[in-house]
């Protein structure tokens, strides 16, 4: 088969970064990337890009450790690079803190991130309403950014990347040997998930240059992230709701609890507040499926339903999709030299 | 009771400030003046990172491990206020380099969380095989100057723009007691070999993608020599510059080329970033800071004189402490004079 079609669906930091993959992995493969939603309109954008891991219930943990640490790798060697700046990686230290006792004392990633340990009495002191904590280094993605660094190195492999709203994976199949989606929340119209469902985060973005350390409540929902320009300010987690439109006594909750974590935010100007969808799944969808109609046959990878966690195993799950891919194409290339025959 | 400081840096300001929140109220007729012939921004606070940092060793000088911590504490308490942001102080996290392990520094117990480098960690900065991670705090003097003296203006402070050219000149129009916080100019007012300009350069940059300092040391070239990155609250500062004896506030090409090649060996990324301005300026540098009473005494006239100067590359650092030990021997010459002593009983 001579350069194989492919076509990824979405452009996410999940589209864009299997795409990348892909180009890695099989040279000879012609990619595009389709999305109806490019950066700074993605979901990915309103993302902190903090490397902090989400628990997947359903994968086992070996996997999603695997998936992390590889992604902890690679941007961890952009960050000490030229090109960090550009790409918006950059290292950012601070605290996880607890009022009750965290269910595990070391999270299956605290030998992945940098310096992992408790917080001690004295640092613990400077969060009055918290008994326990751990102090750590990690990665962040800033975006738009990262995403728009991934859109330059496509291009400059040979990558196309339209605006085209996909309705139905099938319509891809005259023009593309195998289709990858990545479609996020998307994919619960795309291909009917039901078991996708969002988890609505509302967030604001602030002017306080001078918060330079991250800090998170362990609940997960009161979150300050110091991002390259902006702060970022959560959270919510809002089950089954659909809404991306801000709600303002929302806003204003956000900004109660962060500002109780680091009183400075009182400061903080020119609020942005934006809303996305995480694209949330027991585990994250990623497998081959082939789609028929009248004998003719569609090859399809999927890798979505990455939820609260999609930065984190941005890259380790590009790349085993990217492996599927391969797997598709040479089932391909096996059939039609059979076919030859 | 007038008292007039000499020097409006951190040192001087510092210094007023505390020495009338503290008497005040003991004192009725206590009048503070501060003169100076460079204000904010033209100081050499004003140059500095600002990062809580002395040096490695203290050389036994006790003394100053605990003025230093004295000042840690103090602004860590600040942190939580709604003045904070004002006041130019804020929390950081980093790095400190070397090329072979060192002692555990004095200060290790007054950051947070201080701990040596992993070796992951250690793989970030190639040619350094040893390290400490703590979080510390940055005070930048180009806001803290102007909310010191916003504070003593609100207190009947004044302020007077001249060039003091003796201490009699201050002391001889009234004045009680002086003190003296001229940095590294104090050698004009009163001979001191002992101090000395340690000059520095730095090239402030915008690189907001830097979340920690970076501070490298060689023990071969000393403290400063070599270079370090601090992240502030707008820009970034890029040093490595520590020339004793030279006097010379001019930018220096050479300085420029060292400071910019290290920075930029040490964080790629910053290659990329945009030149905002260029600095130098002269660490009041002395074996140990200079803080203590003298009587000057010329014709019949007398004058107090409080000396705290001297504080080389630590002024921030230590100012607060040095502040509060330069109120406590100005509480003992109003003692002396009988100004603080307890009010008598009516009879």
């Amino acid at each position: 088969m001579a350069a194989p079609k492919v076509a990824v669906v979405g452009a996410g930091v999940i589209g864009l970064s299997t795409a990348l993959c892909i180009t890695e992995t099989c040279p000879s493969c012609s990619v595009t990337v389709l999305s109806d939603q490019f950066s700074p309109n993605t979901t990915s954008d309103i993302a902190a890009g903090m490397l902090i891991p989400h628990t997947y219930p359903g994968t086992p943990i070996h996997m999603q450790k695997q998936w992390f640490k590889e992604t902890f790798t690679y941007l961890f060697a952009i960050s000490n690079s030229a090109e960090a700046a550009e790409a918006g990686i950059h290292l950012v230290s601070g605290w996880q803190v607890f009022k009750n006792a965290p269910k595990e004392e070391l999270p299956f990633w605290s030998d992945v991130v940098l310096g992992f340990r408790p917080m001690s009495e004295a640092e613990l002191q400077k969060f009055p309403q918290y008994r326990f904590g751990q102090a750590f280094t990690t990665l962040k993605c800033d975006c738009p950014p990262y995403l728009l660094w991934l859109e330059k190195r496509l291009k400059a492999t040979g990558v196309q990347m339209y605006t085209r709203k996909v309705a139905d994976l099938w319509e891809l199949h005259s023009e593309y040997n195998v289709v990858v989606n990545c479609a996020g929340i998307g994919a619960h119209q795309l291909v009917g998930d039901e078991k996708l469902f969002p988890i609505r985060g509302q967030v604001l973005k602030v002017h306080a240059p001078w918060v330079k350390n991250f800090i998170r409540d362990g609940d997960g929902l009161t979150y300050i992230y110091p991002g390259i320009h902006r702060v970022t300010l959560g959270g919510t987690r809002e089950k089954e709701s659909w809404s991306l439109s801000p709600d303002p006594g929302t806003t204003k909750d956000i900004f109660d609890r962060c500002c109780s974590l680091e009183p400075s935010l009182q400061r903080a100007q020119d609020i942005k507040v934006k809303v996305g969808l995480r694209p949330s799944r027991q585990s994250v969808r990623l497998q081959r499926e082939v789609l028929s109609q009248g004998g003719v046959k569609l090859p399809v990878v999927h890798n979505y339903g990455h939820g609260a966690g999609g930065f984190s195993v941005h890259r380790g799950t590009a790349k085993e999709a990217a492996h599927l891919v391969g797997e598709c194409i040479a089932a391909l290339q096996g059939s039609s030299s059979r076919a030859k025959l | 009771m007038r008292v007039a400081i000499i020097g409006a840096g951190v040192i001087g300001l510092s210094t007023a400030l505390c020495i009338h929140e503290q008497y005040h109220s003991l004192v009725p007729s206590l009048e503070v003046e501060v003169y100076a012939d460079r204000y904010t921004p033209c100081t050499t606070s004003d140059g500095a990172a600002g990062l809580w940092q002395p040096y490695l060793s203290d050389h036994g000088n006790l003394q100053e491990t605990l003025w230093n911590k004295e000042t840690f504490d103090y602004l860590l308490g600040h942190l939580g206020s709604p003045a904070a942001k004002e006041m130019g102080l804020f929390l950081i996290s980093g790095y400190n380099l070397f090329t072979q392990p060192v002692p555990e520094p004095p200060w290790k117990n007054i950051v947070l969380g201080f701990r040596n480098l992993t070796p992951k960690e250690l793989e970030l900065f190639p040619g350094y095989s040893y390290g400490w991670f703590n979080t510390a705090l940055v005070l930048e003097c180009r806001s803290y100057l102007p909310w010191l003296t916003n504070r003593l203006m609100q207190r009947g402070v004044k302020f007077f723009h001249k060039k003091v050219e003796s201490f009699q000149e201050v002391s001889g129009n009234g004045v009680d007691v002086v003190i003296n916080c001229t940095g590294v100019r104090a050698g004009e007012l009163q001979p001191d070999p002992e101090l000395q300009p340690g000059r520095g350069q730095v090239i402030k940059v915008l690189a907001p993608w830097v979340k920690h300092f970076i501070i490298t040391h060689d023990i071969e070239s000393g403290i400063y020599n070599s270079p370090y990155i601090i992240p502030g609250s707008e820009f970034t500062v890029l040093g490595g510059i520590y020339q004793h004896g030279n006097w010379n506030e001019e930018n220096s090409a050479q300085d420029h080329k060292t400071i910019w090649e290290n920075c930029c060996r040490l964080l790629p990324a910053l290659q990329k970033a945009k030149i905002v301005q260029e600095w130098s300026g002269l660490r009041p540098a002395r074996p140990w800071v200079r803080l203590e009473r003298e009587t000057v005494r010329h014709g019949h006239f007398q004058a107090e004189v409080i000396h705290n100067y001297g504080h080389g590359g630590f002024g921030i650092t230590i100012h607060w402490g040095c502040a509060m030990a330069a109120a406590r021997l100005f509480g003992n010459i109003l003692q002396e004079k009988k100004l603080a002593s307890p009010p008598q009983p009516r009879l």
